[in-house]
């Protein structure tokens, strides 16, 4: 178990999208944008679970992701190690997230492309800050 | 195997080398995944390969995946219209960038962080995006050899994850 560092907070407003990369059972990859790495407390995430895609597939073969968020004022990147805990579909944190969703929507322009179906929420096993890398 | 056609290889061309965002998934032995940026691409003229520049001060794990499981996931995100193409394959080559390959990478760079200009960032993220512009620019990086096995559209929404090429098929 890893402890999220407070200077990580504002990485995590869902101003700059965040990347995640998980792998099937049979070595293969995967990498995607994700609207939201949402905190939950020092030591938990939940990213936002709108459609029933690869990433969610894997997840349910292989708990274990890899994400990278970008502080929208530094630009420095970080990235967390993560492994799947459960899913919510109600609650304060689905609620806060939805909110922050409809927003970051509307500043991306994907108001009917975005609708949260659950919050999945992650254990963060690592924490490294990185070389914050355009791309 | 049929190769990818024209108007799909023409417009992936446009697509890879517009400048997008890219990101490179690898898994090691225990089926853990990393992710890292990509800072340059370029797709062969017969569409077979992608060539992928890594920079070296952040791509130690995936390089170290890829010798052992060279099946990856490239993924390309245009910035306004999130527009996004997903490559899977493997990596048959991962070596220094040669100068011509530093070259793409420094082309890259600079229109990437010309486009970045382009939305409603904050200033001072802007002002940093260019220092580490400066920062990859002088830095080494690798070069990764690409085989193209599968195209997906991962543009958001429910079509996202639909396959549009297969080497197989």
């Amino acid at each position: 178990m890893a402890r999220l560092p407070t200077e990580i907070r504002a990485a995590l407003e869902g101003v700059i999208p965040a990347s995640i990369g998980t792998c099937s059972l049979d070595g293969t990859p995967n990498a995607t944008y994700v609207s939201q790495v949402f905190y939950v407390d020092p030591e938990h995430v939940a990213l936002s679970f709108q459609f029933f895609n690869k990433t969610v597939r894997n997840i349910e073969e292989n708990p274990r992701a890899c994400v990278i968020v970008t502080d929208p004022i530094s630009a420095q990147a970080w990235t967390l190690e993560i492994e799947f805990e459960r899913a919510e579909e109600t609650g304060p944190v689905f609620d806060q997230m939805e909110m922050q969703l409809e927003a970051i929507a509307s500043m991306q322009g994907m108001q009917d492309v975005f609708k949260l179906r659950a919050a999945h929420v992650y254990r963060v096993t690592e924490v490294r800050p990185g070389m914050g890398a355009p791309g | 195997m049929l190769p990818i056609d024209a108007p799909m290889l023409d417009e992936l061309r446009r697509h890879i080398h517009g400048a997008p965002s890219m990101l490179l998934a690898s898994s090691n032995d225990e089926r853990r995944p990393a992710i890292t940026r990509v800072v340059g691409a370029m797709l062969d003229d017969d569409g077979t390969h992608v060539r992928l520049m890594l920079a070296k001060p952040v791509a130690s794990p995936t390089i170290d995946n890829v010798r052992r499981n060279p099946r990856v996931a490239f993924t390309a995100c245009h910035l306004v219209t999130f527009e996004t193409y997903q490559l899977k394959g493997v990596i048959v080559a991962s070596d220094d960038a040669s100068p011509a390959e530093l070259a793409i990478k420094d082309i890259f760079l600079t229109k990437f962080v010309a486009a970045m200009a382009s939305k409603n960032l904050p200033p001072t993220y802007l002002a940093n995006m260019t220092r580490l512009r400066d920062a990859l620019s002088a830095a080494p990086a690798y070069a990764l050899r690409l085989e193209i096995h599968e195209v997906f559209s991962q543009t958001p929404g429910p079509n996202a994850g639909c396959r549009l090429w297969a080497k197989e098929s």
